[in-house]
């Protein structure tokens, strides 16, 4: 690799980011006792999301993260799941998500949802 | 057809008379069936602790082939012959190294090596106290480690039986090729360059692959062909491999093949960190350097800093068949959930010719508006269509810089 080249795509890969996407941006809120489902899509990085986790306060919410089942031809599946569950105390649920994305250099993401659940 | 004369370097402080050895010298093709070149039990060793010069069967292949040298040792007590070595030992030479003679090393430690350490046996002496002699063993400091979680730590990702446990299931892999998560993956890196040629090195010569894993474990060096994968100390001590997860971003393997070949091969920067991103940059020439040195010849290439024409497709589609790899330069975004940025970032390898969606085949006359569809690995998976749904011919085209045609590695 020359001078010349290393300078040409250190150039194009300025414009590489990380810059991870969740559609919706904001969830809807919730009611006490009624179905709660929202799908989520996560896009833009560098690739697939290769690997996923999240906190949800308080832990008896009764909200859950729902994820497709895995196909055999795939271990990427963590792009697209649903939060859903029947919520069942007022106030405010929190979720964090943390994540990464394949080819990032290592980049890591987070996200934090709330949602307002009410009576 | 030619045959050669074989002879390798035997390092040992045991008379050579009560020396003996196995030798195997093969290569085991795509669907693991074994040539052998030359096979030979129990034979004694030469003075200067040579092997006999043995004479290989009859072949055609090209001197740029890679062989594997297996040798188990044997040490004659008491008229019996007894195997010495826990498992036989290995390297890798090319037809060209074997047919100059050259099939041995000049550092000592990289041949295969036994010795002994004698010690006349005493008994207790008068004052009770027991005669106990200290035999100081030399051996080699492993190579790899994680800095985070270095050797005795229960999350050390370079031990033996997990590389053991990795490369079982990539020969697995390389056996049925199945659809699925099987293969290279440069996880967390932007080692997409490497992770495309170990692909096709894996499903070629899977021998040629688990051994070279093994001698940048064992050595922290291995030779693929004539040129020399000896990474930077920094690159095996890695101290970046985890960044606070509970498993490496990289696995064991992946780290120490894909790595290794990005920072030997790289003249100005180092790669040694997950997170490095310019020094990852795998550009075609080294592309085709790997492949030559790995044995393989290039056929064809239309590799371009712009995007292909229909007409570069079709050569690409014209020239696929089961006895070549297709390596294509692209943008990431024709691929699902792949980044949509407007430059080149991504080395795939075709496994199949472009194709309509419905199956048809893809001509100069094709609608550009038509739905495609391409079998290929990326990002450590082959899928029968890995491109993005509903991707036209016309996004196909402006998302490819072309490709490049070698035959398999033979």
């Amino acid at each position: 690799m020359n001078k010349f080249t290393v300078f040409f795509l250190s150039i194009c890969l300025t414009g590489c980011g990380n810059n991870v996407a969740f559609e919706p941006n904001h969830l809807p809120e919730g009611y006490i006792g009624q179905e709660y489902y929202v799908p989520i899509t996560i896009t833009g990085g560098t690739g697939p999301v290769v690997d996923l986790g999240y906190e949800i306060h308080p832990s008896n919410s009764g909200l859950k993260l729902v994820f497709a089942e895995q196909h055999y031809y795939t271990k990427y599946l963590y792009n697209n799941f649903a939060i859903q569950g029947n919520p069942k105390l007022p106030g405010v649920v929190t979720i964090i998500i943390k994540g990464g994305v394949v080819a990032s250099a290592g980049m890591h993401f987070e996200k934090k949802y709330e949602i307002n659940i009410l009576k | 057809m030619p045959k050669y004369n074989f002879y390798t370097k035997i390092e040992s402080n045991v008379p050579r008379s009560n020396l003996f050895y196995d030798l195997n010298v093969y290569k085991t093709d795509a669907n693991n069936k074994k040539y052998i070149l030359l096979s030979v039990t129990q034979q004694p060793i030469d003075p200067s602790y040579y092997t006999q010069p043995h004479d290989t069967n009859e072949t055609d292949d090209d001197l740029s082939v890679i062989y594997i040298i297996e040798i188990n040792l044997y040490r004659k007590h008491g008229g019996k012959l007894i195997s010495v070595l826990s498992s036989p030992a290995k390297k890798m030479y090319t037809l060209g190294e074997i047919a100059s003679g050259k099939a041995y090393s000049k550092n000592k430690r990289e041949n295969i090596c036994y010795f002994e350490t004698k010690v006349q046996t005493k008994p207790v002496n008068s004052n009770g106290v027991e005669n106990i002699y200290n035999v100081q063993i030399t051996c080699l400091p492993r190579f790899f480690i994680a800095l985070e979680h270095p050797i005795e730590d229960p999350l050390d990702p370079f031990t033996k039986n997990i590389i053991i446990n990795e490369l079982d299931a990539r020969k697995a892999a390389s056996l049925l090729g199945p659809e699925g998560g099987y293969y290279p993956d440069q996880y967390y890196s932007m080692l997409c360059g490497p992770a495309a040629f170990y692909y096709c090195l894996m499903m070629d010569r899977y021998d040629v692959y688990e051994q070279l894993v093994w001698d940048l474990w064992n050595h922290g060096k291995a030779m693929l062909g004539s040129f020399l994968i000896q990474p930077s100390t920094s690159t095996m001590k890695v101290n970046d491999l985890f960044a606070g997860a509970s498993y490496p971003r990289v696995s064991a393997i992946d780290w120490i093949t894909m790595a290794s070949l990005r920072d030997s091969s790289n003249n100005l920067l180092k790669y040694d960190s997950v997170g490095d991103k310019v020094s990852a940059i795998t550009l075609w020439d080294d592309i085709e350097k790997w492949m030559l040195n790995a044995g393989a010849h290039k056929i064809f290439s239309n590799i371009s800093m712009y995007h292909s024409s229909l007409s570069d497709i079709c050569k690409l589609n014209s020239l696929m068949n089961d006895d070549v790899h297709i390596f294509s330069l692209i943008s990431a975004g024709m691929l699902q959930q792949g980044a949509d940025v407007p430059f080149k970032d991504h080395w795939i390898v075709w496994g199949g010719e472009l194709k309509l969606v419905n199956g048809g085949s893809i001509t100069n006359e094709t609608n550009l508006e038509e739905l495609v569809s391409l079998r290929l690995f990326s990002w450590g998976e082959v899928k029968d269509n890995s491109l993005r749904a509903s991707l036209t011919l016309d996004e196909f085209l402006s998302h490819t810089f072309g490709g490049m045609v070698f035959t398999k590695i033979p």
